[in-house]
């Protein structure tokens, strides 16, 4: 992630956490940890141009954990009527959402680090636009009432693979227990998606590379 | 790609999960099924509630503005507020040590943590709380620790009838709780800005940004778990009509139910699952009723005692803010009624009105006292950190000022 989209990620995730009030609208019972993750998971794998070092998800990551551990703690001091509780019911399903948003935020911004080293970083940018953006975005636009996931069935279906769809469908998960992992399988499958594209990517550029070294090494004095 | 797509992204994506309206729907809530005005699978059908027996009383008394005889529903279920559903049940159950706990499942109704501490030889019979009743009657499915110990389900409990005084009284509006005080405070801004700080300092030393993040994000968790308040989320309403009294206690997430005191419990979302947590001791048992995210409602059994709130003397304790509503329907502010004092004087060039959810839904033609109990005055406001008010229908003010 870039300085300005680290900054801006940052600043989301604690405002939403403060909700000042008649800044924000007060999120009521909706799940911090995954109002949280929202901005991370949207900025995270933002396609870019130009070779970043690899400290910069390092980074990220560092700067991501005190909100997203505040976000927790506010969810589980709530469920547990606003006293911090160590019980499995109390924690488990916003734990599960803290991890798995923070696994699907570092594959992101790994895919898109991989893709912008690449030579063709269009594919993973098409595929993380339509994927992450546009499925959602267009889910919600086809409902009446502009609800996530309220359009026709196919495509709130579809919509499922974005991590950002992911996100949205924790808000409201307060289940005592550990819940159930299946709606995390399509954005995982995204994620993986894109890491594959960008892998590709990046293999192609490492070995173009390559072959410019030896092509160098070739034309050298013999 | 343009900086202002992620912009875009979150405009785009409007966060219905935002307020109660957004929670999950209920599966399925005891009286939807009992009036057959949802169609639900079979599965659903024997995992719902069963509606509770029928109140005893007159069935067509009831109170102005209050659901027309058509549509009561029966016992409990008939005395609840929209958007909730019964979720005490009672059973009978047998423990046989070595026991320290067992779980009594009911599917995706929830659960009973039964803490129990029974040595090998000693048993017990109790009554436990569970969070439903299958329509078929099932038993919950049962499991143990240690497996030696036993657990055996006697059967189900009938619920208590009400009487027509106290379903009236059931009827009133619910206290709103919980939705207030789910966010971190400045100290918490003030910690994630320093933390903030602290990585960017270490930036290029990427492992040691991360080791600082990690330990920012444990003191932060630590400092704002600390700071947590729990007495701000609680409310309770002592409902009065006449000399018929009603405990109303409303919480945010986990409320605690005195086994012998409590009526029923309302839950919303209804269909969500509720833990019931129960701690057996020497002469008794500690409830605890626990839905994440959610808001539960208590109501209970109160007795007054000797405890009067009469016009001509309080003899029940120090109210900070008092409102009454004279049978024509004017609300007056009479600010601070001492204990043992008689009512006082309206306060002039005060027109407030109490809260709104106090002040709703109540019989017209009657006198009504609402009043904010000091901390600490009188009964049901001992030892306990939440706001009580009193809600008197009936009230006698016997002089006017």
């Amino acid at each position: 992630m870039g300085a300005p989209a680290l900054a801006l990620a940052w600043a989301l995730s604690v405002l939403v956490l403060l909700a000042p009030r008649g800044v924000v609208p007060d999120p009521g019972s909706a799940s911090r940890t995954a109002l949280c993750l929202v901005p991370w998971l949207a900025l995270g794998g933002l396609p870019r141009g130009g070779v970043r070092p690899a400290t910069r998800e390092t980074l990220g990551a560092a700067l991501l954990l005190p909100p997203l551990a505040l976000a927790l703690v506010l969810d589980v001091s709530s469920a547990a009527g606003h006293r911090v509780a160590w019980s499995a019911a109390a924690w488990g399903s916003t734990l599960e959402t803290a991890l798995l948003g923070l696994v699907l935020f570092l594959a992101l911004q790994h895919a898109a680090r991989l893709a912008a080293a690449g030579p063709r970083p269009h594919f993973h940018g098409a595929l993380w636009l339509v994927g992450v953006a546009l499925l959602p975005v267009a889910s919600a636009m086809a409902a009446w009432d502009g609800r996530p996931g309220g359009g026709p069935a196919w495509l709130a279906w579809a919509a499922t693979v974005s991590p950002l769809e992911w996100a949205h469908g924790r808000l409201a998960v307060g289940d005592a227990g550990w819940p159930r992992i299946s709606p995390v399988l399509a954005p995982a499958a995204l994620v993986l998606l894109l890491l594959g594209v960008a892998g590709r990517a990046g293999d192609t550029a490492r070995q173009r590379a390559d072959q410019a070294a030896r092509d160098r090494a070739g034309d050298g004095p013999t | 790609m343009s900086s202002a797509l992620p912009a875009l992204v979150l405009l785009a994506l409007p966060v219905p999960g935002w307020g109660a309206a957004g929670l999950p729907s209920a599966p399925v809530a005891c009286s939807r099924v009992a009036c057959g005005s949802r169609a639900a699978t079979w599965e659903e059908h024997l995992l719902t509630v069963r509606p509770c027996p029928a109140p005893t009383g007159d069935p067509c008394e009831h109170e102005p503005g209050s659901p027309s005889r058509g549509t009561r529903q029966a016992g409990p279920s008939a005395t609840r507020n929209p958007g909730s559903s019964e979720r005490l049940w009672r059973g009978r159950f047998a423990l046989a040590g070595p026991l320290s706990g067992a779980t009594l499942s009911l599917g995706r109704l929830g659960t009973t943590e039964v803490t129990a501490n029974l040595l090998a030889g000693e048993s017990r019979e109790v009554l436990l709380p569970l969070p439903g009743q299958p329509l078929d009657g099932a038993p919950p499915v049962i499991s143990v620790r240690p497996e030696a110990g036993r657990v055996t389900f006697l059967g189900w409990e009938s619920p208590a009838p009400w009487t027509p005084a106290f379903t009236r009284l059931a009827r009133r509006t619910r206290p709103p709780v919980g939705e207030s005080a789910l966010r971190a405070g400045w100290t918490a801004l003030a910690l994630l800005g320093a933390a903030a700080l602290l990585v960017l300092s270490v930036r290029r030393r990427p492992r040691l940004a991360l080791g600082l993040g990690l330990l920012a994000a444990l003191g932060v968790a630590a400092a704002e778990g600390a700071a947590r308040d729990p007495s701000h989320v609680r409310l309770r309403v002592l409902e009065a009509d006449g000399d018929n009294w009603l405990l109303v206690e409303g919480a945010a997430g986990s409320l605690e139910c005195p086994p012998l005191g409590t009526l029923s419990l309302e839950c919303s979302p209804p269909g969500a699952p509720l833990e019931w947590r129960v701690e057996l001791r020497g002469d008794g048992a500690r409830w605890e009723a626990r839905l994440p995210a959610g808001r539960l409602w208590r109501l209970g059994r109160l007795d007054p005692g000797v405890r009067r709130l009469r016009g001509k003397a309080n003899a029940w304790g120090t109210l900070q803010r008092t409102f009454t509503r004279s049978a024509s329907g004017t609300w007056a502010d009479r600010g601070v009624w001492e204990f043992g004092a008689p009512l006082p004087a309206p306060v002039a060039g005060v027109g407030e009105a109490p809260p709104g959810w106090l002040a709703s839904g109540l019989p017209q033609g009657r006198e009504v006292l609402v009043g904010r109990l000091a901390p600490g005055a009188g009964a049901a406001g001992e030892g306990v950190q939440a706001s009580v008010w009193v809600r008197l229908v009936g009230f006698e003010s016997s002089e006017t000022h």
